[in-house]
């Protein structure tokens, strides 16, 4: 599949996908070995209960992509 | 200067098993990228779930073009690896930051140095890049997945799928081949994990 995604919903991508776009989305699963190009923007704006009802849109088309606390210190045993 | 180096038919087999670590690089890296709220990131895999919701919660827009998967097709069809890198084909000054990982251990060091020197022109200027190089003697027998855990915690996941090639370096060697970049921090961990943090100008 080649194109952008845009959906509430969770969006999974299976070792067996071949996806090359642009996904915004809250949440997604990806399969070690996906064969996946595209970049990915999370969804952090809060919703509102409308949308969280249920509704979801995804919007898929296919124009080309043209995409471009603290740790220990002495686990690093060298700095050089 | 890039000395030659002979690949390794895989990591050797009596490699030791390799233990989590914080990673400094990491944090330092991520403290930087934070202070923009529209910073662009691109990792060349391997693709992982995690890493995702990881950066992508941390940047602007994540970029994932997992060059081990397209490396590991070329070489199972018989192609040049220099096709490999065609694959990076975005716009110059694009990123704010790139996760190269280890991808350069898997690379000759023509083409290593063919792939920094082409990083170099994806990144902004400022931009940053991470780079991993194992030591010889620490390496795992098979390839596995940097992951990030909670906060900077580096854990490794085996990735069975993979079959490439392997190419040790010297630290000077490494640090030659990314000398258009200025040296930001290097460390070394007791995992034989070797870190490179490298800015462009």
């Amino acid at each position: 599949m080649i194109g952008k995604i845009k959906t509430q919903d969770k969006v999974e991508i299976t070792k067996e996908a071949y996806f090359m776009g642009d996904i915004k989305i809250k949440n997604i699963s990806v399969e070690d070995g996906a064969y996946f190009k595209g970049s990915i923007e999370l969804d952090k704006e809060p919703h509102r209960k409308t949308a969280l009802a249920g509704k979801s849109t995804t919007i898929a088309t296919t124009q080309p992509i043209n995409a471009p606390k603290t740790p220990t210190a002495k686990e690093a045993d060298k700095e050089y | 200067m890039v000395a030659s180096s002979e690949p390794g038919n895989g990591y050797s087999n009596t490699g030791p098993s390799l233990a989590d670590y914080t990673s400094m690089v990491l944090q330092m890296y991520l403290e930087t990228l934070e202070q923009s709220s529209m910073a662009q990131l691109l990792d060349v895999g391997t693709v992982s779930e995690e890493n995702i919701m990881y950066f992508a919660q941390r940047v602007k827009r994540f970029h994932v073009c997992d060059m081990f998967l397209r490396l590991n097709r070329n070489q199972r069809k018989g192609l040049p690896t220099k096709k490999v890198c065609e694959h990076l084909d975005y716009e110059p000054h694009s990123f704010d930051g790139i996760n190269l990982w280890d991808f350069i251990d898997h690379l000759n060091d023509n083409e290593a140095a063919k792939l920094v020197k082409h990083c170099h022109t994806l990144l902004k200027p400022k931009g940053m890049m991470i780079v991993i190089s194992f030591e010889e003697q620490s390496a795992p027998s098979q390839i596995n997945s940097f992951i990030v855990q909670d906060r900077y915690r580096l854990t490794f996941r085996l990735q069975n799928h993979l079959d490439l090639p392997c190419y040790y370096r010297s630290n000077r060697i490494l640090t030659d081949m990314l000398s258009e970049f200025a040296s930001v921090k290097s460390f070394i961990y007791r995992n034989g994990v070797r870190e490179f943090l490298c800015k462009r100008d």
